[in-house]
């Protein structure tokens, strides 16, 4: 029963995380431009031979800025972020107070009361 | 009958008309929004003819140096600065760099604009019309580069080099409304104490201070600062979609111009956006809590006693406010996501090579986390959250976060001490309130908020002399005389110096907003 239980929390959340997971929204050109991981351009490919919308973003280069997601047949794409619209975006941090007891002062705090979406830098 | 006359004649003055405002606002919003400006555009804005006509011109912005409201001229009241100045010069040069670098890319007349750092946790700048762009604190500890940087500065600029300030007088009417209330309340409390004393022929004013409403005044103060952190941007840049998008588009261009990256503006667009969402809910619960302590503190002084009529304009008044931030929230401003949507097309289009360029973290990190600035970035947030704490009660929480704020050598900035002043004055301790003002070290830095917290604890602690030394203060490094008139001219009858304050009085009567109150007393006096 144990085991079970347990099975059932990891797949809830699994399930959340992917809810919570970066996504492509929709493609801002037409053609995209893809790429390799270095940001190399390879080829322009016409948006409806491309995974359709919203496709969940399997690798995140925070960096070089790029995504890199997965098609039904296997094949990975790399983007430039730029050229997409993307779930999560850049976001504000506020200066948090409603801390738990023994965060520091200058914290940030995800999710804080009365803030938005969230408190913390994205 | 007297003092309802003077209640009549401060609310009708400073209320009713801003009422009118709101009306006139909403008819330019609609007359500002103009044509998609992106359809059809070809090549770079910043060689379009359309500019050509604001690339040479003669007028009281072209140049360089300083700008002009530093060099003479009266700020009028709705342009009166609320957020104090934060001292920082090493980042005040860079910012100032950055924008004089800027202005050199612009194929056109100069013009005179400066740049300082302001005690507000809005995210995006603003630009007066007199060319000082006003950067907030918190926009400095948000973004990640340079190019986020010059970015924001380049669009607001950009609204200056196009003299948008000049279709924008709706929107600077529009600010009056949030900002009127308070000074409604502190107006009524002078004329509520004030009586007109006859002694042969000599007539003068005698001032009896009382502490009507001073707690919930106190309690409006504090969230009068919450508000003031968190709205310089929406009342000073409601510009209307046409002007937007010129200032994005440009403001690209010059930047780019500089080698700055095209990507930037995504990332500040979608800061802004996130911001946004958060700034409507805090606004609004911050008003409603300001105008519940106003509310409280006009019951007190029991106005109601006296006539329903000014009860019920006192209340409309405080509507009309809140009104205000909900209809500048779901009126025709143009979301950030579709601006980033219109300038990454562009910038695809025209600056694809600086498109493909990553912006530089480095060198910002580097620049903000030098010590001489990372102590003014900590200072000023923790400013905010005692302030945001003793809005909650939280005010043993309050002072061990202030204990923090106070080890910092910023300790005696303006902004700094006000937040002190709301906790003391929070805890009963008046006396030590007022200590923390004198230890202010910068009052050309000061708001006109600050100001007018030490001049009301100046006139009800009956130093009057020292009241009018505030004034001419304030007078000088607000450039503005009408903000504190009716005080001065009060404060000057108590020291006897009745030609002084009838001279006050005489000058008041320039002032659109308080020549009624100001001629009412003058009928008073020469009756």
């Amino acid at each position: 029963m144990n085991k079970y239980f347990l099975f059932l929390a990891i797949t809830f959340a699994s399930l959340c995380e992917a809810e919570n997971s970066l996504k492509i929204l929709s493609y801002q050109t037409d053609p995209m431009p893809v790429l390799d991981k270095n940001a190399k351009f390879i080829k322009n490919v016409a948006v409806a031979e491309l995974p359709a919308p919203e496709v969940a973003v399997t690798f995140f280069d925070e960096e070089n800025e790029l995504v890199k997601v997965v098609d039904k047949d296997g094949t990975e794409f790399w983007f430039d972020s730029f050229d997409l619209e993307l779930n999560k975006g850049k976001v504000v941090a506020l200066p948090c107070v409603k801390l738990a007891s023994n965060a520091a002062n200058n914290a940030t705090q995800a999710g804080t009361l009365g803030y938005g979406k969230s408190c913390n830098k994205g | 009958m007297n003092k309802i006359l003077m209640y009549g004649l401060v609310l009708s003055s400073v209320l009713l008309s801003g009422c009118k405002s709101l009306e006139g606002a909403t008819a330019a919003i609609k007359n500002l929004a103009g044509n998609n400006l992106y359809e059809g555009l070809e090549g770079k804005y910043i060689d379009h003819r359309n500019l050509n006509e604001f690339k040479t011109r003669e007028d009281n912005y072209t140049g360089t140096g300083a700008v002009l409201s530093y060099s003479g001229t009266e700020v009028s009241l709705e342009e009166v600065r609320k957020n104090s100045i934060v001292h920082a010069p090493e980042i005040t040069a860079y910012l100032q760099r950055i924008v004089d670098n800027l202005v050199m890319q612009w194929p056109g007349t100069p013009v005179k604009v400066s740049v300082q750092v302001i005690n507000s946790f809005s995210f995006a700048p603003s630009v007066d019309s007199f060319g000082m762009i006003n950067v907030p604190i918190s926009m400095l500890a948000n973004v990640e580069s340079e190019d986020e940087i010059a970015t924001l500065l380049s669009h607001e600029l950009s609204h200056l080099l196009l003299r948008h300030h000049e279709r924008a007088q709706a929107f600077k009417e529009q600010k009056e409304n949030v900002d009127t209330l308070t000074n409604a309340v502190v107006a009524a409390n002078i004329a509520k104490d004030t009586k007109i004393v006859r002694s042969g022929s000599r007539v003068s004013l005698d001032y009896q201070p009382s502490k009507h409403g001073q707690k919930n005044i106190t309690k409006a103060a504090v969230y009068s600062y919450m508000i003031n952190s968190l709205s310089n941007n929406v009342w000073n840049t409601a510009w209307g979609r046409h002007q937007e998008d010129e200032a994005d588009i440009l403001g690209m261009d010059l930047a780019v111009s500089l080698g700055y990256s095209a990507r930037a503006s995504r990332d500040t667009l979608e800061r802004l956006e996130d911001f946004q969402g958060k700034q409507e809910s805090l606004l609004s619960s911050f008003w409603n809590e300001k105008s519940e302590a106003l509310k409280t503190a006009w019951n007190d002084m029991d106005v109601k006693a006296l006539s329903t009529q000014l009860d019920d304009t006192m209340k409309r008044g405080i509507y009309v406010g809140i009104d205000a931030i909900g209809e500048y929230f779901t009126r025709s401003h143009m979301s950030p996501l579709d601006r980033d949507k219109n300038l990454r097309n562009y910038a695809r289009q025209e600056h694809k090579q600086s498109s493909k360029k990553r912006v530089n973290k480095k060198v910002w990190a580097s620049f903000v986390n030098r010590p001489e600035n990372k102590k003014v970035l900590d200072g000023y947030r923790y400013a905010y959250q005692v302030n945001q704490l003793v809005s909650e009660g939280e005010l043993e929480q309050a002072n061990r976060v202030a204990k923090d704020m106070l080890n910092l050598d910023i300790r005696n900035q303006p902004g700094i001490r006000e937040v002190m002043y709301n906790l003391r004055q929070s805890q009963g301790k008046g006396s030590i309130a007022e200590k923390n003002l004198e230890l202010i070290d910068g009052w050309e830095y000061a708001s006109s908020e600050l100001y007018g917290k030490v001049i009301a604890a100046k006139m009800q602690g009956e130093k009057y002399a020292s009241a009018i030394d505030y004034i001419e203060l304030a007078e000088k490094n607000l450039k503005n005389k009408e903000l504190f008139i009716i005080e001065k001219a009060t404060a000057y009858y108590q020291i006897d110096k009745p030609e002084k304050g009838l001279q006050a009085f005489n000058e008041c009567l320039g002032y659109s907003a308080k020549k009624k109150i100001c001629q009412s007393f003058l009928n008073k006096l020469e009756s």
